[in-house]
């Protein structure tokens, strides 16, 4: 079905991120991030340079503006998804949906003006770290510590399951400064890299996003300074967070549909040239019905992530609408994967096939973001009226 | 220093580039349409001169149906200053006298010191447009050059060819047209996207050169017909009983092919 949330400049980027993944991610660059578990900083920066990381940074600072319309990011997810490069997308997607929104929203002017040109252009990448080993979707289980010392804070405690934990030269930390689980007892502190104190742990050994880094990071007596507290003030990290919780779900689903649509596109592909019993595998009725799904269910999920972005644009995307969005895309998504992968056979088993990379990937988006139990409990609140 | 790069659109290279049979016209619905990849190199000459040296002015001018502004601007994203989109219908199917003709038009009016074209496009392959508008500008022409020198008043290069490495040089104003051991363009990034939309992009047609393009009193190339090249017959197979060589030597001398 004919989308209309595009114009021109949207078309016109949509090249410009197809080139530079032309000129910027082979399948030799991608096998080696997949050796190395992460993206190497030299793409970071040419995405930078080509403004396809930095769209959610304002213009005064070296970035596109973008942060309140998401079309652009959008653009970016489906071709880096769509070539079968989900970690390089989940690499660009933390900077700009995870990271650098902090900052603009909640960052002070010094903040914005230390580190804000460098997310722009790569040299600065960031990370968002809420998990405690001990505390995932329930954020006020989290006990990492920050008590208040003379010129900043002292910082004790682990975060686990950091996208691009090991990469990112600032992590945007959700951290204790209060006493029991008030929402005021909490705030975001940024963590820098060669802070005394802060390690990262071993990187994770995950089932997808094999190219794209997942670490733990451990904090003992870091002392972080009171102008790396966001916003300057204490007590506003679960506010905060709050705030940008509509846009890491809407970028979980802008991305899941983007992969979808990969998935169907790779499955149409494969079925029409593979043959069984002398004939293309796409000619089956059983394989035609199943086409016809996952075209149908791509459709009605651009549909509704469109109306999402557009909400988002203006400014009305409310949390419970990000989890519907969140939890049924993934689902959704999950669906035309799984299909996709047994119309290719035992091929969609073998990871140098993207339909085998892009389902791996997708089972983690059921999860992180918060999980989608979490995203219906949020749902049914609102729904029920009822805690 | 004013350097105007020629851009032309073509059908996608790597796409699947069709006749049309009823008007024996590139079939510009058969496959994505894009700047000819010569075309951006030759831009990027331009632009990585001006980068060095301020003061230069980089314009790109294509003579291209209506449907190519996305392609003009594309030039604007890359870095050029301003475009001129020559858009006629009289234009289509327009033979390499005519397209001359034009850009040499569209030349004189705007002005120039150095014009920089790539050396073939990728769907016409003629190669012929950077001398005729030389002739036509009366200005000197150094074509297919692998590397190029400009200097203050003077562009430079060299032309290699089967069996000689040419090393040439003509005062500006002159056209060059340059090969694809030239670097590789840069792209666009979202900055120059929103940029170019702020650039100026003049539209013109001919009556804006006075220039009549059926105008019987110059000789043009006319498309008479158009046929689908027939489907290739096949070929004959030998197999080796021990007389192979028998067989076909008789097969060439059959075919007058020795």
């Amino acid at each position: 079905m004919q989308r209309n949330i595009y114009d021109e400049d949207h078309e016109a980027f949509r090249d410009v991120v197809k080139e530079f993944l032309k000129r910027h991610a082979s399948t030799e660059k991608r096998e080696q991030w997949e050796r190395d578990g992460e993206v190497d900083r030299a793409t970071m920066l040419a995405a930078g340079e080509q403004g396809i990381i930095g769209l959610s940074v304002p213009e005064e600072f070296g970035g596109a503006g973008m942060l309140q319309d998401y079309r652009f990011r959008a653009v970016v997810n489906e071709e880096v998804i769509g070539a079968g490069l989900g970690s390089l997308a989940g690499a660009f997607g933390i900077q700009d949906d995870l990271a650098v929104p902090y900052l603009v929203h909640m960052g002070t002017p010094e903040q914005k003006q230390k580190w804000l040109p460098g997310m722009a252009t790569g040299e600065v990448l960031g990370a968002l770290a809420m998990t405690d080993p001990g505390a995932g979707s329930d954020l006020r289980g989290v006990t990492t510590h920050a008590k208040k010392v003379d010129g900043g804070y002292l910082l004790n405690g682990a975060k686990t399951f950091i996208s691009s934990g090991k990469t990112a030269d600032i992590v945007v930390t959700f951290v204790k400064t209060g006493e029991g689980n008030r929402p005021d007892a909490f705030s975001l502190l940024i963590v820098e890299n060669g802070m005394e104190g802060f390690e990262h742990g071993k990187k994770l050994s995950k089932m997808g996003f094999h190219g794209w880094d997942t670490a733990e990071l451990s904090f003992s007596d870091v002392f972080v300074p009171d102008e790396n507290l966001i916003g300057g003030k204490e007590g506003m990290g679960f506010i905060q967070l709050m705030m940008n919780l509509p846009l890491e779900r809407l970028s979980i689903g802008v991305a899941a549909a983007a992969a979808a649509e990969a998935a169907f596109g790779w499955t149409l592909e494969y079925t029409k040239n593979r043959e069984a019993f002398g004939q293309p595998v796409a000619d089956f009725q059983n394989t035609r019905f199943r086409l016809a799904d996952m075209a149908t269910t791509v459709d009605v999920m651009w549909a509704y992530i469109d109306r999402a972005m557009e909400l988002y644009r203006a400014g009305e995307l409310s949390p419970e609408e990000a989890a519907k969005v969140k939890f049924w895309a993934t689902e959704r998504e999950w669906e035309v994967l799984d299909q996709g992968v047994q119309l290719h056979g035992g091929y969609g088993y073998i990871t140098e096939y993207p339909i085998a990379r892009a389902f791996l990937d997708a089972r983690v988006h059921r999860i992180y973001g918060g999980t989608n139990e979490v995203m219906r409990e949020i749902v049914a609140r609102a729904v029920t009226g009822r805690k | 220093m004013k350097i105007v790069v020629l851009l032309k659109e073509v059908p996608d290279t790597y796409g699947d580039r069709k006749l049309s049979l009823e008007t024996g016209l590139a079939d510009r619905e058969a496959s994505e349409r894009v700047v000819d990849e010569i075309g951006e190199r030759a831009l990027e000459v331009a632009l990585s001169y001006a980068d060095a040296h301020e003061g230069t002015e980089v314009t790109v001018l294509s003579m291209a149906p209506e449907g190519a502004t996305a392609s003009v601007r594309k030039g604007l994203a890359m870095g050029a200053a301003s475009a001129t989109h020559v858009v006629d219908e009289g234009l289509i199917g327009a033979d390499l006298g005519l397209t001359a003709e034009v850009l040499a038009a569209a030349l004189k009016a705007e002005g120039y010191d150095l014009v920089i074209a790539g050396n073939q496009s990728t769907d016409g392959m003629a190669g012929m447009v950077p001398a005729m508008l030389a002739e036509l500008l009366e200005v000197p022409v150094l074509a297919n050059l692998s590397e190029v020198t400009i200097d203050d008043g003077r562009v430079s290069g060299v032309r290699a060819s089967d069996d000689a490495t040419m090393q040439v040089q003509a005062e500006l104003p002159a056209v060059i047209s340059i090969t694809e051991a030239l670097p590789d363009a840069r792209f666009p990034n979202f900055k120059g996207i929103m940029a170019a939309k702020k650039k100026p992009l003049e539209v013109k047609s001919l009556s804006d050169y006075g220039i009549d393009a059926n105008d019987m009193t110059a000789s043009r190339s006319i498309m008479l017909s158009v046929a689908e090249r027939p489907p290739r017959a096949a070929g004959v197979k030998i197999t080796d009983e021990g007389d192979a060589a028998q067989k076909l030597a008789a097969f060439l001398a059959e075919n007058r092919l020795v």
